[in-house]
């Protein structure tokens, strides 16, 4: 049983023929022979599936009535013999991604760009506490190691070669960048161990599995977000961000800011602030109910987005606390 | 490196341009950014941002057009403001779920015309000569058990999957009538002393190769899984009524048969063949790959099946005892 019937029936094989009374439909490798007492007028019907009448007027051309058509319509259409002339609606994918672009720039700019982290940085850097500047380095690192759980569920992207093909160099540029940013913590005395045996805020496990949820069910819409993530199409080649040139104007230890130097210089080699674009670029199309359900996640993604950066602030803005958050147990109070 | 989206650059609604002669200021949600012009090409940068206005110009036209200025480094600025679009592109080429299923049911169709040169010895032969041996059709309910009894496992996937409410609504509906389908065989096995749950037993590799194909799909290609479903849920009433014949020809007990009689007339009465049609019909866009990647996935489904039909008959069929597939 088809769905319902083609808007505009057309027949799938080749025009019937008819011999000795009886007529024949080719489908494939395969002929089906019709018999009906009225071989001419059941001809005629057949000729008038061009894919120019809708289904109403194929019901009243007059030679059966509209039900008997209906019922020889639905009886070739569960044989196959139907195909329906109508074209899909839906728009190119590049066109509702820079829409897309623009509802997220719009709420990076209310909400990211608005909270206290940013503004303390971006305006009064040499009064920030130090820890907020290893806070955001460590929460960053926590992100970096948990970005196979998004990057590596998008591998298989199914529909389109290329962007799968896309996908997969994305994968490898962005594989084992947690190393890099690891080396930032040894001035700080923190080894790689104590850094793995630590554990994130939990803003940035809810921004890190959040995407890890979409790139699973909702691989378009991830997909969307990379660039943002990335640092948007503003990104400059040479790989400066704002957060490095507060560090450089707080004057922190270079031995601290070089190797986050370094992991921004390799991203923005690759161009991965225009990542998004360049993806959508080769999808070929997104669909009308595709398109609100985008929309309608940007603020939730730029929510989660936000938290990252205010709880970076709330928590390392206190200098009391330890700079590492761990799940060690603290064997002096095990008693029998 | 040069930037080549957006490819036809045209501001985005809303942004205003107020020209002055020797500078313009764009104004766009509050924010925006103040553009110096060089006294030397001030009339082309204002015909620059003019034409960016209307769009429909390549950057190599708008390159081409304006010499005497960087149009690139220009561009570039614009968009990393946030002002820029695309002018809206060509309508892309696919197909309608309508279209995409019909295609699906020809692929499926002339493949399983096909499929049995490939697997000539089908159990469905011998269950309509009334030939089966009473290991093939014992068989046939243990291979069954295994697809009801994966059923969950490998749909899970696709319920996760973002899709329309409606959709969603429909795979949810679909997956709880699969539920529990595994007691039924259970029953029927039982009354031979075969517990699959007691002792496990292994499927045949082509029962295991459709339902990791359908977690597979479920998993990574929901469109494929769509497809995929109607492939399984086809009703076969000629080659339900030859089993229960074929049952009662060796004299296998009523309480075997009826277990797998009563879960055919539950699939066939319930419709689930309608399944795929009911999805497709809510997919507005199928794109030329998927297309093919869809119709891939249903002749494979098909050949699976096929290969199945064939697994059974040489697996349980070879010997007069019962070969039990434990592990």
């Amino acid at each position: 049983m088809a769905p319902h019937l083609p808007s505009f029936p057309v027949l799938a094989g080749p025009p019937p023929r008819i011999s000795d009374d009886r007529i024949e439909l080719i489908l494939g490798d395969t002929e089906f022979t019709v018999e009906h007492p009225d071989p001419a007028r059941l001809m005629a019907l057949l000729g008038a599936l061009d894919g120019t009448h809708d289904v109403e007027q194929l019901r009243s051309s007059g030679g059966f009535s509209g039900d008997e058509v209906t019922e020889i319509l639905s009886q070739l259409d569960a044989s196959g013999f139907l195909d329906d002339n109508i074209n899909p609606a839906a728009r190119p994918a590049i066109d509702v991604l820079l829409e897309i672009e623009d509802e997220l720039n719009r709420g990076f700019a209310d909400q990211v760009e608005t909270t206290t982290f940013w503004q303390e940085l971006t305006e009064r850097p040499t009064l920030v506490p130090v820890n907020v500047y290893y806070g955001m380095a460590i929460e960053n690192w926590h992100f970096l190691y948990r970005e196979h759980l998004f990057d590596s569920a998008v591998l298989s992207f199914p529909g389109d070669h290329r962007v799968r093909a896309m996908l997969n160099d994305f994968y490898i540029e962005e594989h084992r960048h947690d190393d890099i940013v690891l080396k930032a913590f040894m001035p700080l005395g923190i080894t790689p161990e104590d850094m793995r045996s630590s554990r994130p805020l939990p803003s940035t496990t809810a921004l890190v599995n959040s995407l890890a949820w979409w790139a699973r069910t909702d691989p378009v819409f991830f997909l969307a977000t990379i660039s943002v993530l990335e640092g948007g199409p503003a990104q400059g080649r040479e790989g400066s961000d704002s957060f490095l040139d507060a560090c450089t104007e707080a004057g922190l230890d270079e031995d601290f800011v070089g190797p986050l130097r370094e992991h921004a210089r390799i991203n923005a080699g690759h161009g991965h602030g225009s990542v998004s674009r360049e993806l959508f670029d080769v999808l070929p199309a997104v669909t009308v109910a595709t398109e609100a359900r985008l929309r309608g996640q940007c603020s939730l993604f730029n929510e989660l987005y936000r938290n990252f950066y205010n709880e970076i602030w709330r928590y390392w803005s206190v200098t009391e606390r330890p700079l590492l958050r761990t799940v060690e147990h603290d064997a002096g109070k095990v008693t029998k | 490196m040069t930037a080549s989206l957006p490819r036809r650059p045209v501001f985005r609604p809303g942004v205003a341009l107020h020209m002055e002669p020797r500078e313009v200021d764009l104004t766009y949600r509050g924010g925006g950014c103040l553009i110096e012009l060089d006294e030397a090409t001030a009339d082309q940068a204002r015909d620059l941002l003019s034409a960016l206005r209307l769009g429909g110009s390549t950057r190599e036209e708008l390159k081409s057009q304006y010499r005497d200025l960087e149009v690139e480094t220009i561009l570039g600025q614009l968009d990393a403001q946030g002002l820029l679009t695309d002018s809206p592109g060509a309508a892309p080429s696919g197909f309608t779920g309508g279209q995409a299923y019909r295609r699906a049911r020809r692929r499926y169709l002339t493949t399983m015309a096909k499929a049995g040169e490939f697997y000539p010895r089908q159990l469905s032969e011998r269950l309509f000569q009334g030939t089966a041996a009473q290991t093939e059709l014992i068989g046939y309910a243990i291979e069954y058990y295994h697809v009801v009894a994966h059923c969950p496992r490998v749909l899970a996937p696709a319920l996760a999957q973002a899709d329309d409410h409606k959709s969603m609504m429909m795979l949810r509906e679909f997956y709880q009538s699969e539920m529990n389908h595994d007691r039924m065989l259970i029953r029927s096995l039982s009354t031979l002393g075969i517990d699959p749950v007691k002792s496990a037993l292994l499927p045949l590799p082509s029962t295991f190769a459709m339902m990791s194909s359908l977690g597979v799909l479920a998993a990574t290609f929901p469109l494929g899984l769509k497809a995929a479903l109607f492939v399984l849920e086809e009703p076969q009433p000629e080659f339900n009524e030859s089993f229960v014949k074929n049952c009662k020809r060796l004299d296998l007990p009523d309480a075997f048969i009826a277990p797998i009689a009563q879960h055919s007339d539950v699939n066939e009465g319930e419709s689930h063949d309608d399944i795929s049609a009911d999805l497709f019909d809510r997919i507005e866009y199928v794109s030329p790959e998927e297309m093919q990647e869809i119709e891939k996935a249903v002749s494979d489904m098909a050949e699976q099946l096929a290969a199945a039909g064939q697994e059974i008959t040489d697996w349980y069929g070879a010997e007069r005892r019962l070969r039990l597939r434990t592990p």
